[in-house]
Order: C-alpha cells, then structure tokens, then sequence
C-alpha cells in the first residue's frame, strides 16, 4: 500500500510529539496497584522437593526402626537350636545305642526317636514303663506317636529276643554301668518291655504307621539334630520391648516413669487423706 | 532490545511477588505510561484508572513475557489494550459533545507538517476533538504502530473501516488545526 507523503509526515509529526510525553502519576495509583495485588491469592511455593525427599527416608527408617522387627524371632530359635544341639550328643548316645544293639537292621527314624523311653526303663530307677523320656522335649516326638509306638509294642510279643545289650550302652552318666546291669537283671518285665523294640521295628505295618504320624509332626534329622521348621510354638512377643535395642528400650522406660508418674493410682496415694 | 541484567533480576523479584521489586517496576515505566493511557483518554482520572488496571495487569502476566522483545513496548501494549477495553466498556466518556464539521470535501490548506510547531498539550487537545472512532485508530496506527489488521482485530471492526477511520481521522485533524489557528490569527 502506497502512502501519501503528507499522512506519512502527519503520522510522524503526531508520533514525535507524543514520543516524549510523560506524565507523574499520582500517589494512589500505586496504592490502588498494591491494595489488587494483595487481594489476588498468593503464588503457590513449589514444593522443596530437594529437602523434602531426604525427610521422607528419614522418618521411613524412624518408623521402620520404630516397628517390631522379625530378626527378633530368628534369634530366639537360633537360640533353641543351640540348646539342642548342646544336649544332642547325649540324647543321640542315649537313641543310638539301643538301636544299633537291638536292631541294626532299622534305619527307621521315629523307632529311633522311641528308643531313649525304653532305655530309660532299662535304667532301673522303678517300675516305670516307658512313660518318661530321658532327652529334653525338643528331641523327642509327640505325645500320640509315642503312645501308638508303645500300645504296638504291647501288642507284638517278642520272647525270643536277649535284652542284655541294650542297658549296658543306654545308661545314664550318672549311674555306673554295674548298677545297671543289674537293674536289668533284677526285673525280667522291664527288660521285656526292653526288648520288645526290635520287634516294633521287625513289624512294616507299624513302622510305615509310625513314620507316618512323624512325618505329619515334622521332619527329624536321623542324628536327632534340631527340625528345620517349627511350628508348634509361638514367639513370644510381648516383652519384646524390653528386648529391643537401646533406642526402643530406653523408650519404654521412659513411657513408664511418665506412666508411673502421672498415673491416677499414684495421684490417688499421694493426695492429702480426706478428713 | 535484550533485558538488561538489572531489569532480570528486577523482573525476577517481581515474578516472586516481591512489592519492593514491583514498586522499582513502577516507578520505572508508570510516568510514560500514564502519558499513553493520557491519549486515549479524556481527563486525567481516566487516564489513571487505565494505568492502574494496566499495572495490575502486567503483574500478574509478568511471566508471560518473553525476552525477546522490549519490556516497555510489552508493557505499552498492555496500556493501550486495557484504554480500548475501557473505551469499548464505556467507561471514558467525553467531556462535552462537539459537532464534526463534514470533511467529505476538505481541502487542507495547511501542510502536515505543521503540527510540529504545535506542544502536545495542543495536539492532544486536537485529537480529543475527533471522533472516538477516529480518535482511536488514529492514536494506534500514526503513534503506536498497529497495521489496519491489528487495529480491526483490537477493535472488531473491519480492515477496511480502520482505513477509512484513519483517513477522515487525519483530515479532521488538519481541519481542526486550520479553524484553530484562523480563530488565532483572528
């Protein structure tokens, strides 16, 4: 578009006059300015994200640290299968003996795990029948596998078995070996009941049955070592507060004098008698 | 024209809605901007109240604006736009009425260039004399630099309107210029 000179030169007569036209605005323009801006909401801050992650691990591992742990667990089994395996020599020279005596002929576990009741009895101490078991409870089976093992070795009579071995290896430390012997001697019954254990392992039904009821108890380590799993107990959990580390221990005490302290009981003993 | 370093960080103060920042700011370009929304307006009141929506305005699309161009010429864009608004809201109202003289068939006797020897009280007086229509696309296309197309998208109105706007708007003004200096010369 072609322009006419005189508009050019009016355009920029009219644009120099007003290149330099100021003015002094007054006092409550700005006031009006800052009085809207104040009343507009506030620009949201962005969240401090470079201060805000390192404290979000931070109170993860508090309140991780704070929870109860599983590692509490582990130790106290580890600790009952130290124990085991500390009287487990003994209670697998008490099993061995009468098993490898008797009845060389059966890799049977659960007989073997019968065998400390019967070498009990052959001890001599009275006229117990295989009731009481000689190794800590964590080596010998339950209870109900225990019974079927005895009411079958009632059942199967064994008279041509020679009960003599068995007490001489199976005897306690305490006792010497002649006492036992004697005992042995003195009480024909008893060593039947004795001898009557090779006879459980000669029988394939009641073995079978036997290593049945074990293995729905639990798995055995054939050198009567500690089970790989336990179920049958629950860990004790409830003083486990005490049991925690420092930080957690210190914090219990801490809750209990403030308890202690504050409680109505102790307001109640320490109030003025009501006369 | 770049931002220089001290105006980025005065705008960077202002971004976080410092009021010490945003007062510098002010003070920097509210005179000159007050003369523009003064053009667009007919008192001075007016002019104020454009400027102070204007300034609200800027502080709150601050973040909009791009380096790339001048600060002012973006600040002077949102003065000029917030006068239209007030203009097409109703706000800036004339003085007293005054009748346009037919300039259909005018002839101006005097050169364009004798504005030049007129202040910009005198100008402005003028240009307040013109039709609203023609008084705005007049002010936006001679002295603030609008095409016809930025003008008819502002306005609404047509390309060719703007044109015609501006043409009767410049020989209105020649024609108030020669009846004011023959009243002088009288």
């Amino acid at each position: 578009m072609i322009q006419d000179p005189e508009d050019e030169l009016l355009d920029q007569s009219l644009r120099e006059t007003f290149s330099d036209f100021d003015l002094t605005p007054a006092s409550h323009i700005w006031a009006g300015v800052e009085g809207q801006l104040a009343a507009m909401p506030k620009v949201p801050r962005a969240v401090p994200y470079k201060l805000l992650l390192p404290l979000a691990g931070l109170v993860g591992v508090g309140v991780g640290w704070l929870l109860p742990r599983e590692d509490v667990a582990p130790s106290a089994h580890k600790t009952e299968q130290s124990v085991v395996s500390a009287k487990a020599p003994r209670a697998a020279t008490l099993q061995r003996a009468p098993a490898l005596a008797l009845a060389p002929d059966a890799p049977d576990v659960a007989l073997r795990r019968q065998q400390p009741t019967r070498s009990l009895v052959s001890a001599g101490k009275g006229p117990v029948v295989a009731s009481r078991p000689a190794v800590p409870p964590q080596s010998t089976a339950p209870a109900p596998s225990a019974e079927v093992s005895t009411a079958i070795a009632q059942q199967t009579p064994a008279p041509d078995l020679t009960p003599v071995a068995a007490p001489e290896v199976v005897a306690p430390d305490t006792m010497s070996a002649d006492v036992a012997q004697e005992a042995v001697a003195a009480d024909s019954q008893r060593t039947l009941v004795v001898g009557a254990a090779p006879q459980i392992v000669s029988d394939p039904a009641a073995s079978n049955m036997v290593a049945g009821k074990a293995a729905t108890a639990g798995t055995f380590r054939p050198d009567g070592a500690a089970r790989e799993r336990r179920t049958e107990y629950r860990t004790a959990t409830h003083r486990r507060a005490e049991k925690g580390r420092s930080f957690r221990k210190r914090l219990v005490h801490l809750t209990q004098q403030v308890r202690h302290l504050f409680s109505p009981r102790r307001s109640k003993a320490a109030a003025q008698p009501d006369f | 024209m770049p931002v220089s370093s001290d105006l980025e960080a005065l705008l960077a103060q202002c971004l976080r809605r410092e009021p010490a920042a945003q007062r510098a700011l002010y003070a920097r370009y509210a005179g000159r901007m007050l003369g523009v929304a003064r053009r667009y307006a007919y008192t001075l009141p007016e002019a104020e109240d454009i400027l102070q929506d204007a300034f609200v305005k800027v502080f709150i699309r601050l973040g909009e604006f791009r380096s790339e161009g001048s600060l002012e010429g973006w600040i002077r864009r949102i003065v000029v736009t917030t006068a239209i608004n007030h203009w097409q809201s109703g706000k800036l109202r004339r003085q007293s009425q005054v009748e346009f003289p037919d300039t259909q068939d005018f002839v101006p006797a005097v050169s364009a260039s004798a504005l030049d020897q007129l202040n910009v009280r005198e100008v402005l007086s003028l240009i307040e004399q013109l039709p609203e229509g023609c008084k705005v696309v007049l002010l936006l296309y001679a002295v603030d630099g609008y095409s016809h197309s930025e003008i008819s998208e502002l306005l609404g109105i047509k390309e060719s309107t703007s044109k015609a706007q501006l043409s009767k708007a410049r020989k209105q003004l020649l024609h108030l210029y020669q009846q004011q200096n023959n009243y002088i010369r009288l």
